[in-house]
């Protein structure tokens, strides 16, 4: 058994924006893992008071998705004055993010519960809610469930590529292969730990900006 | 912005991404490169400098012909349609074009896609692979970027998206690899490179043909035509699939900028592909017409619920058989290959596990020999399955009898298979079908009787569109 910290984030209307297609608001069915990161530098304090090794698994869900019109302000290049335009952008509702650490319990779990920075996840305009809570996971792989897992771990689900981390410039980003099965697999992976409940539990690395420099040397 | 002579990795070379768009536009070039594969086509992180430069003469000279077009229906003219999709404002489709000369056209178009021959790059990392960019570009070059005059995603003075020349070249590539039709562009894409390979080669080659003979305007009228190329491609494919298959739909134009992604999972791509031959070929053709309507033909709706509803396939099959069933009192011929179709795609597909699907069976064969031979009892039981809550009672009344009446040692229906038809949640929908058709199968070995012709209906699996066949006799 290992002992390991989960952390669940709630938010009402997230929206992960696809940074391939910049120009049309459409929405990632899950958040990537430079998302969650940044999430959880905002709450230790920033990139410098996040460890450069984090690692951390992850599982999202939400309950449902539709299409919003939101304003649109475009700046203009030469810095004139445009008219705002109404454009659509998707969102998905009721999201639920677990997240599970192996390393640095105690900081995790402190950063929790007196986040240095306000949450926000998906939506600037909102804050996310946040609970902590001790627990064990099996040295057995699980169920994919919802989980984010890098490609080479299952079968099942789509195939995304992912930002895994963008330098501190935004110069540069790490992409990779992961799956992730919007409406959950049965799909039993092979590496990894389980929840108790039997819930996949791996963890993905490399997330930590600073790596993005040293992989690009 | 500051600019820097070349270093030895800077040299013209493709690399592929993680843009879907991007890795499409790759493998066009490399056909592109290989001569509208007159050559072997070429994976295109092997192509050597010369042949990039040689694909982008060929992209270039077919936008030559857009100079003496008066419009986009003259000949001539297909690239200059096609460019308001793809390209919104560029050098060959400006408001003013009908202003200018021939020549301006020209100079205009060879300033837009002239690559840059001395390799003096920017001092920028490009956003998609990493190395030196040798500009910025926005809308104009890339589909569904942000507009290099109007964005909110960079701070006022960033130029733009910095790209490489190869990740260029490879976007403006990417029109080859697409079907157009409806003002839209459709372009099929897997992280499996050799599927990749195969499907934008090949749509490169029709493009090719087709510029050369209509203009862009032309759409096709057959309804879900997109999903079915994309289905039809998989089912041509022979070989292994390592990953699913994703239509992208889109449109960047100045009217609306547009992106739809139609998605196939890996096991679903490889249950469709591996369809085409052995066990269930025959039973692909039956689940044609199960999805027949009079308006929308049945390749077409299935193509579209393999696409967007998958698990609406094992009930479009219930529902064919069942209705064939209540109107002609005969178990359709169709039955024990569509069951079986079924099972293995509710296996492969839906992850219905071994077990259940061995429990489903066991129950079908016991329903089956209670119902066959009396049309009467057949009657009631088609009755009782339309509803859960009449499914119920008729089992419950079956099982009473065979307690009190029968021999047998085992219950009628055990606590197991009662679970996995009420109490599954969604999936008990998919399992009352399966236990339908398994009826239906088991019925048509014990009662040859009722059996009728499935060819009566044979008319209902029409010829395939010859834009769906998916056949190429050059090399790859």
């Amino acid at each position: 058994m290992t002992e390991a910290l989960e952390i669940t984030v709630t938010a009402p209307i997230v929206s992960f924006r696809n940074p391939l297609y910049a120009a049309v608001q459409v929405t990632l069915p899950c958040p990537p893992p430079s998302t969650v990161a940044g999430l959880l530098a905002s709450m230790v304090g920033g990139w410098d008071a996040m460890p450069r090794g984090t690692a951390f698994a992850m599982a999202f869900t939400a309950q449902g998705q539709g299409t919003d019109v939101e304003t649109f302000h475009p700046l203009e290049a030469k810095g004139g004055r445009i008219s705002p335009t109404p454009k659509d952008r998707e969102f998905l509702a009721d999201a639920t993010l677990t997240v599970w650490f192996t390393d640095h319990l105690d900081l995790w779990e402190a950063a929790v519960r007196r986040p240095v920075w306000p949450l926000r996840f998906g939506r600037s305009q909102d804050l996310a809610s946040a609970r902590v809570r001790r627990t064990v996971l099996r040295p057995q792989p699980g169920r994919q469930g919802h989980a984010l897992v890098p490609d080479s771990a299952s079968k099942a689900g789509t195939t995304l590529r992912l930002p895994t981390a963008i330098s501190r410039d935004r110069a540069r980003t790490t992409w990779a292969g992961y799956r992730y099965a919007t409406s959950g697999s049965n799909y039993m992976l092979t590496t990894g730990h389980s929840t108790p409940e039997g819930q996949a539990v791996v963890l993905l690395e490399g997330v930590h900006p600073d790596l993005v420099a040293e992989n690009a040397a | 912005m500051s600019v820097t002579t070349s270093r030895a990795e800077d040299v013209l070379s493709i690399r592929l991404t993680a843009h879907p768009m991007q890795r499409v536009g790759a493998f066009a070039l490399a056909l592109l490169a290989a001569d509208g594969r007159r050559r072997a086509m070429k994976h295109p992180e092997e192509l050597t400098p010369e042949e990039i430069r040689s694909a982008n003469e060929v992209m270039t000279k077919d936008l030559e012909a857009t100079v003496d077009a008066a419009d986009s229906k003259q000949p001539g003219g297909f690239w200059l349609g096609a460019s308001y999709l793809f390209w919104p404002n560029c050098a060959i489709n400006t408001t003013n074009r009908k202003k200018r000369s021939r020549e301006e056209r020209w100079a205009k178009l060879y300033e837009w896609r002239d690559l840059p021959e001395t390799e003096t790059l920017l001092e920028a990392p490009c956003v998609l692979c990493g190395r030196r960019a040798c500009g910025w570009y926005g809308k104009v070059d890339v589909p569904l970027a942000s507009s290099t005059s109007y964005r909110n995603t960079t701070v006022p003075g960033h130029e733009g998206l910095a790209l490489c020349r190869g990740c260029l070249l490879s976007f403006y590539a990417l029109p080859y690899a697409c079907e157009i039709s409806g003002g839209r562009a459709a372009v099929v894409h897997s992280w499996d490179d050799r599927f990749l390979a195969r499907v934008a080669g090949r749509q490169a080659k029709r493009m090719l043909g087709r510029a050369l003979l209509s203009s862009a305007a032309a759409s096709s009228p057959v309804p879900y035509a997109r999903q079915r190329r994309a289905i039809a491609a998989l089912r041509g494919y022979e070989e292994e699939l390592t990953d699913g298959v994703e239509l992208l739909v889109f449109t960047n134009s100045n009217k609306e900028q547009e992106l739809t992604v139609h998605s196939l999972e890996q096991p679903l791509a490889e249950w469709i592909s591996g369809s085409a031959q052995g066990p269930h070929t025959v039973g692909w053709g039956y689940l044609c017409r199960a999805h027949h309507t009079d308006k929308i033909p049945g390749t077409a709706l299935l193509a579209r619920n393999l696409f967007a509803e998958p698990q609406r396939v094992v009930s479009s099959a219930a529902s064919y058989t069942r209705r064939l069933l209540e109107e002609t009192e005969q178990v359709p011929g169709e039955s024990p290959v569509l069951a079986e179709t079924c099972f293995s795609y509710s296996a492969k597909v839906l992850m219905v596990t071994e077990n259940e699907s061995r429990e489903i069976r066991e129950l079908a064969h016991r329903i089956a020999a209670t119902v066959s031979g009396e049309l009467t009892e057949l009657k009631k039981y088609l009755q009782a399955q339309r509803t859960a809550k009449t499914l119920k009672a008729w089992l419950r009344r079956k099982a009473t009898d065979t307690a009190l009446f029968s021999t047998a040692h085992e219950p009628f229906v055990t606590e197991r298979q009662w679970l996995l038809l009420f109490d599954s949640e969604e999936r008990s929908y998919l399992h009352r079908d399966l236990l339908f058709l398994g009826v239906l199968a088991e019925l048509h070995k014990l009662s040859p009787g009722w059996r009728d012709d499935p060819e009566a209906r044979s008319v209902l699996e029409e010829a395939a569109d010859p834009d769906d066949i998916d056949t190429d006799d050059s090399e790859d």
